[in-house]
C-alpha cells in the first residue's frame, strides 16, 4: 500500500488493537491471584501482541485527516467491530483450548455487541480473568456503541440517525474541539456510571468481584453474568433486582443527555420526547404484565411486580439478564417478550433493537396519514418534539425497518434449514439482531443456553449480532457493488 | 356524513345479498337433503331487513362523500358478513353456536378458508354449496373493492391504479366509471369460473364439486367440500389446474381486462407486478420442492414437486387449499410458509396478503435508501413499469406497512391472552390478516379448537385484511370523526 496516501481505515483498526492491548492488561491483573499461572502468561502475551500491532499500525498511518470519506467511515466502524469481536475471542480460545472455534468466535461477538448470549455452561468455575474479560467486551462494545451513534452515525444518516445530528457528528470538516469534549465527557459519565453501579451492588450484597463485573454488564446493556442462572443467582435480593433495573434504563437513556444535564445545555429538546416514550412504554409494559401475572398466580404483588419489572426493562433495554424462567410464565408472557426485543430503548445509547424513536416517528408517520386520509384538503406535517420531521428521514425509517425485518426473516430461516425448530429459529434470529441475549423456547429460552447449536447456526448468528448492531443499513451499504464505484470515494 | 344515505345503501346491499341465499335453497331441492328452510328463513329475514331502510331513504340521491366511503365500505362487509351466517346458525343440521356461524360467514365472505367445520363431509349438499358461493360472492366484493373503490379512497398506494393502466395500452383505459368497470370484470370473472369448472369437471370432478371448487379458486378463498380438502380427489391433473387457475386469480383482474380486449398476452409480460409475482412462485415452489426432497418429507423427486408446487402457489397466492398438512413439516417449511402468505398476489386480485405492488414497492424504496446513503445528494426515483412513483404512493405503502406489524402484534397478543400457544396464536394472526386460512400447530386443520374468543379476534383480523387494513384503522382514529 502506498505510504503516502492516508489511510484512516488502518489507522483505527491499529487503534482498536491499542485500545484492546490496554483493556487487556485488567485481567491480567487479575490473573495475578489466580493459582494458574497459565492465564497470566496468555494476558500478557496477548496484550504485548495487541499492544505491537496496534504501534506498529499507529506509526505508520498516523496522519491528520483532513476529510474522511463516507466509504471510509463505513469501513472504519464494520472492520473496527469485526477487529474487536476476534481479538475479543482470543483469550477464550487460549483459556479454553477444548472450545470449538466457533463458540470462542460466538461468545465474543456476543460480548462485543452487547448482546449477551452465551454458549458457556459452568460459569461459575471459569477463571475470574476470563469472566471479568466477559465483562470487559461488553463494556467496551458499549461504549463503543454510544460514541458510534452519537459521532458516526447521524453523519451516514442511517435509518433515521440523521435526527440527531449533532456537532459532533458532523465529519465534513476537521476536527471540532467541541466534539471531542462531548466524547470525553460521555467516557467520564459511562465511567462514572459503571462505578456508582459497581458501588451500590457491592454493598447491597455482591461480593466485589461479582459487583464489577456485573455493573459493567448492566450500564452496557450487555447481560453477561457470572453464574449460569444469570441474575436469577441473586433473585433473592430485591435491592439488588430494582439497582440492576435502574442501571440498565440508565444504560438506555440517550447518553447526551447526561452531558447535556451536566453542562445545562438549553439543547436538548429531541432527547426529552425520545425519554418520555421510553419511560411510558416501560411503566406500560410492566403494568400489563404484572396485571396479567397477577391474575394468573396467586404469588404475592411485591414479587410479582419485582420479577415482571427487571425481565421486562431487562428485555426492552436489550440487556438480557434474565432473574427466573420467563418462559414459564405462560403463553401470552411469551409473546410479549418476544414483541419486548423489539423496542430497544434510546437512540445514542448502549441498547441495541429498532430504539424508542423509530416506533414514535412510525405512529405518528401513520396518523399523519390517516388524517389526511380523512380530510384530504388539510395540511399535516410530522413534529418530533417541536421539531419538523424531514420526509426523507420517514422514509429512511422505513427502509431500516423493512431491512430489519427482512434480516431476521432470512437468518430464521436458514435457522430452519440447519433444523432448528419454528420457536428457535424465529427467536434466536430476533435476539441475535436486536442484541438482546436470550431466546424463546426450551433450547434457548432464559434457562438454556446456544451451545447445542450448529456451528453454522452460530456463526450466522454472529453475523447477525453484528448487523443489528451496526444499525442493519452500515453493514448492507458495504455489500452494494455501488459503493465500490469510484465516484463514492 | 349522512345517516340515511348509508342506511339506503347497506339495505341495498342486504336486499341484494338476500337473494345469495336462493341458489343454496335450490340445491337443497335438488338433493332433496332437507337444509331448504334455513335458507328461505335467511332469505325472508334479509329481503325485509334491508327493504325497510332502502324503501325509506330510496329517494335519497346525494353524493356520497369520500369520507363517509370508509363507513360504508367497512359497515357493508361487517353487515353483509353477519348477514350471510343466518343460514349457518339456523340450520339444524351444523348445530352451530353464532360465534362459529359468524366465524365461518365471514370467513367466506373475505376468501379467507379458515373453517371451524370438522365433518365437511357429512353436511347437506345445500350447505357445502353455500360456503362455496360465500367466497365467490366475496371475490366479486373484492373486485370492486380494489379496482374501483380503494383506489377512490386512495388506500395504501392503490391510488397507484387509478386510472392507470400499464405501458403502451394507455388508449384503452378501463371504463372509468365504477358500475361500468365492475361489469366488465364480472364477466371476465364469471368467464375464468366457467373455463375453471369445465376444467375440474373434465380432469374428473362430479360437476357440484367441479362448480364449487371453481367458486373457492377463482376467489381465492380455499374452502373446500371435503373435510381433506383437494389431497381428496389425489389426482395430480385437478392439482395442476387448481395451481394454474390460484395463479390467474392472483393477477390483477385489470390485466385479464387488458389481455383479452387486445386478445394478446403481452399485457402480462410487460407488467412488472405480474413478473414479479410469477417469479416469487417459481422461487418458491422450487425452495419447498428441494427442502421436502432433501429432509424425506416427500417419498420421492416428483411428489417432492408436486407437492411442494402445488402447497407453495396455494399459500403464496392466500388460498389456502392444502393436499398435504404443511403445518407438520419439518424444519423452516412450516415458517416458510407463513412469510409466503405475507406478500400474496397482485393488487386487484381476489388474494390476499401485502400484495406483491405493495411489496416491490418497499424492497425498491429500501435500496434506494441503502444507495442514498452512499450518495446522499443523488436523485433516485422508484420506478415501476417505467413510470416513477409518486413520493404519496410510497408513504402511504411505508403507513401500509406500518399497520400490518401493528395489527399482528395486536391480535397475537390478544390471542395468546386467551390462551392459545404461540405458534397458533402467531400464524393464525397471520393466516387472517392475510386472508389465507389455514395456519400451524392448533389452526392446522381447522379452527375448531381455538376459543371462542380466539374466534372472534380472528373474525376481525380476517376483515381488517380484506379491507387493506386502512379503511378499518381510520376509524379507530379521532381525526376521522371530526368535522
Amino acid at each position: 500500500m502506498n505510504q503516502k496516501t492516508p489511510n484512516p481505515v488502518a489507522f483505527f483498526c491499529s487503534f482498536v488493537f491499542l485500545t484492546m492491548s490496554i483493556v487487556q492488561l485488567i485481567p491480567l491483573i487479575i490473573s495475578h491471584y489466580e493459582t494458574d499461572s497459565s492465564d497470566q502468561m496468555i494476558f500478557s502475551l496477548l496484550s504485548s501482541f495487541c499492544m505491537l500491532l496496534g504501534y506498529i499500525g499507529v506509526k505508520n498511518y498516523h496522519q491528520t485527516f483532513t476529510k474522511i470519506s463516507t466509504r471510509q467511515l463505513y469501513l472504519i466502524t464494520l472492520f473496527s467491530w469485526l477487529l474487536l469481536g476476534l481479538i475479543g475471542s482470543l483469550p477464550f480460545i487460549f483459556i479454553l483450548p477444548d472450545l470449538p472455534l466457533c463458540d470462542a468466535l460466538f461468545e465474543s461477538f456476543s460480548g462485543i455487541t452487547t448482546t449477551g448470549s452465551t454458549i458457556l455452561t459452568g460459569i461459575e468455575k471459569l477463571p475470574p480473568s476470563l469472566l471479568i474479560w466477559r465483562g470487559l467486551i461488553q463494556w467496551v462494545g458499549g461504549i463503543g456503541i454510544v460514541v458510534l451513534s452519537i459521532a458516526v452515525l447521524p453523519h451516514l444518516r442511517v435509518g433515521g440517525m440523521k435526527l440527531f445530528a449533532t456537532e459532533s457528528s458532523d465529519w465534513s470538516n476537521k476536527t471540532h474541539p467541541r466534539a471531542n469534549k462531548m466524547i470525553v465527557s460521555i467516557l467520564l459519565i459511562y465511567l462514572a456510571l459503571t462505578l456508582v453501579c459497581a458501588l451500590i451492588y457491592f454493598i447491597a450484597g455482591m461480593g466485589a468481584f461479582d459487583a464489577l463485573v456485573h455493573a459493567m454488564t448492566t450500564v452496557s446493556t450487555g447481560g453477561f453474568a457470572n453464574y449460569d442462572t444469570s441474575f436469577g443467582f441473586f433473585a433473592n435480593n430485591y435491592l439488588l433486582m430494582w439497582t440492576a433495573s435502574i442501571f440498565m434504563i440508565f444504560g438506555a437513556l440517550p447518553f447526551v443527555f447526561y452531558v447535556n444535564m451536566l453542562h445545562q445545555n438549553t439543547r436538548r429538546n429531541v432527547v426529552d420526547s425520545q425519554i418520555k416514550g421510553f419511560i411510558i412504554f416501560l411503566i406500560v409494559a410492566i403494568l400489563t404484565l404484572s396485571i396479567e401475572r397477577l391474575f394468573r398466580s396467586d404469588l404475592p404483588l411485591s414479587e410479582v411486580l419485582t420479577h415482571v419489572s427487571f425481565n421486562v426493562i431487562s428485555v426492552v433495554t436489550t440487556t438480557g439478564f434474565a432473574s427466573t424462567d420467563y418462559t414459564l410464565w405462560g403463553q401470552f408472557a411469551i409473546m410479549f417478550f418476544f414483541y419486548l426485543m423489539f423496542v430497544g430503548g434510546c437512540s445514542g445509547s448502549t441498547s441495541g433493537s429498532v430504539k424508542i424513536f423509530r416506533f414514535q416517528i412510525a405512529f405518528l408517520m401513520l396518523n399523519n396519514q390517516l388524517k389526511r386520509m380523512s380530510h384530504p384538503n388539510g395540511t399535516y406535517v410530522l413534529k418530533y418534539n417541536g421539531q419538523l420531521v424531514n420526509d426523507d428521514i420517514i422514509r429512511s425509517i422505513v427502509a431500516f425497518s423493512m431491512m430489519f425485518a427482512l434480516t431476521i426473516a432470512a437468518i430464521a430461516l436458514i435457522l430452519g434449514l440447519l433444523g432448528l425448530d419454528f420457536t428457535t429459529s424465529l427467536s434466536a434470529a430476533a435476539t441475535a439482531v436486536t442484541n438482546v441475549g436470550p431466546g424463546l423456547g426450551e433450547i434457548i429460552g432464559p434457562a438454556g443456553n446456544f451451545q447445542s447449536l450448529p456451528s453454522a447456526a452460530k456463526l450466522l448468528l454472529c453475523a447477525g449480532m453484528l448487523i443489528g448492531r451496526l444499525e442493519v443499513m452500515t453493514v448492507f451499504v458495504i455489500l452494494t457493488p455501488s459503493i465500490w464505484s469510484r465516484w463514492s470515494r | 356524513m349522512n345517516p340515511r344515505l348509508i342506511a339506503k345503501i347497506i339495505g341495498l346491499l342486504l336486499l341484494v345479498s338476500s337473494f345469495m341465499m336462493l341458489p343454496p335453497a335450490l340445491v337443497g331441492l335438488i338433493y332433496q337433503d332437507g337444509d331448504i328452510w334455513p335458507f328461505l328463513e335467511g332469505f325472508v329475514s334479509l329481503a325485509v331487513a334491508g327493504g325497510i331502510p332502502f324503501f325509506m331513504f330510496h329517494n335519497m340521491h346525494a353524493e356520497l362523500k369520500i369520507r363517509s366511503g370508509f363507513l360504508v365500505v367497512g359497515a357493508s362487509w361487517l353487515i353483509v358478513g353477519l348477514a350471510g351466517s343466518l343460514p349457518l346458525f339456523l340450520s339444524e343440521n351444523m348445530n352451530l353456536s353464532l360465534t362459529d356461524a359468524i366465524f365461518e360467514s365471514i370467513s367466506g365472505l373475505t376468501t379467507t378458508g379458515a373453517t371451524i367445520l370438522t365433518d365437511i363431509d357429512g353436511l347437506p349438499h345445500s350447505i357445502k354449496y353455500y360456503r362455496q358461493q360465500l367466497q365467490w360472492f366475496g371475490g366479486m366484493g373484492i373486485i370492486v373493492l380494489a379496482v374501483a373503490v380503494l383506489p377512490m379512497l386512495r388506500i395504501g398506494g392503490m391510488q397507484i391504479f387509478k386510472a392507470e393502466t400499464p405501458g403502451p395500452m394507455k388508449d384503452q383505459k378501463l371504463t372509468p366509471r365504477i358500475t361500468e368497470t365492475a361489469k366488465a370484470l364480472w364477466y371476465i370473472y364469471l368467464g375464468i369460473t366457467i373455463m375453471c369448472t369445465l376444467s375440474f369437471y373434465m380432469a374428473g370432478m362430479n360437476m357440484f364439486d367441479a362448480i364449487c371448487h371453481a367458486f373457492s379458486t377463482i376467489s381465492i378463498g380455499g374452502f373446500s367440500t371435503y373435510d381433506d380438502s383437494i389431497a381428496y380427489f389425489n389426482n395430480s391433473l385437478i392439482e395442476m389446474i387448481a395451481v394454474i387457475f390460484m395463479i390467474i386469480a392472483g393477477i390483477n383482474f385489470a390485466s385479464h381486462f387488458l389481455a383479452w380486449k387486445s386478445a394478446s398476452i403481452k399485457t402480462y409480460l410487460i407488467d412488472t407486478e405480474v413478473k414479479v409475482f410469477i417469479g416469487f412462485l417459481v422461487v418458491a415452489s422450487a425452495f419447498t420442492s428441494i427442502q421436502l426432497y432433501l429432509t424425506e418429507t416427500a417419498d420421492s423427486l416428483y411428489e417432492s414437486i408436486r407437492q411442494g408446487t402445488f402447497q407453495a402457489v396455494s399459500i403464496a397466492t392466500t388460498t389456502g387449499f392444502t393436499t398435504e398438512p404443511f403445518y407438520l413439516w419439518p424444519g423452516s417449511l412450516p415458517l416458510l410458509m407463513m412469510l409466503l402468505c405475507v406478500i400474496g398476489g397482485c393488487a386487484g386480485s381476489t388474494s390476499g396478503g401485502m400484495k406483491v405492488i405493495r411489496a416491490i414497492l418497499l424492497f425498491k424504496m429500501s435500496m434506494r435508501e441503502l444507495y442514498r446513503l452512499i450518495h446522499p445528494h443523488g436523485k433516485y426515483l422508484v420506478k415501476i413499469n417505467g413510470k416513477t412513483v409518486n413520493y404519496r404512493v410510497l408513504d402511504s405503502v411505508s403507513a401500509f406497512f406500518v399497520q400490518f406489524v401493528f395489527l399482528l402484534c395486536v391480535f397475537t397478543l390478544l390471542l395468546t391472552g386467551f390462551g392459545e400457544s404461540i405458534t397458533t396464536a402467531f400464524s393464525a394472526s397471520l393466516a387472517s390478516l392475510t386472508n389465507l386460512g389455514p395456519a400451524l400447530d392448533d389452526a392446522g386443520a381447522h379452527y375448531a379448537n381455538i376459543s371462542d374468543a380466539g374466534k372472534s379476534v380472528l373474525t376481525i383480523a380476517m376483515i381488517f385484511g380484506r379491507l387493506e387494513l386502512f379503511t378499518l384503522f381510520i376509524l379507530l382514529i379521532p381525526a376521522y370523526w371530526e368535522f
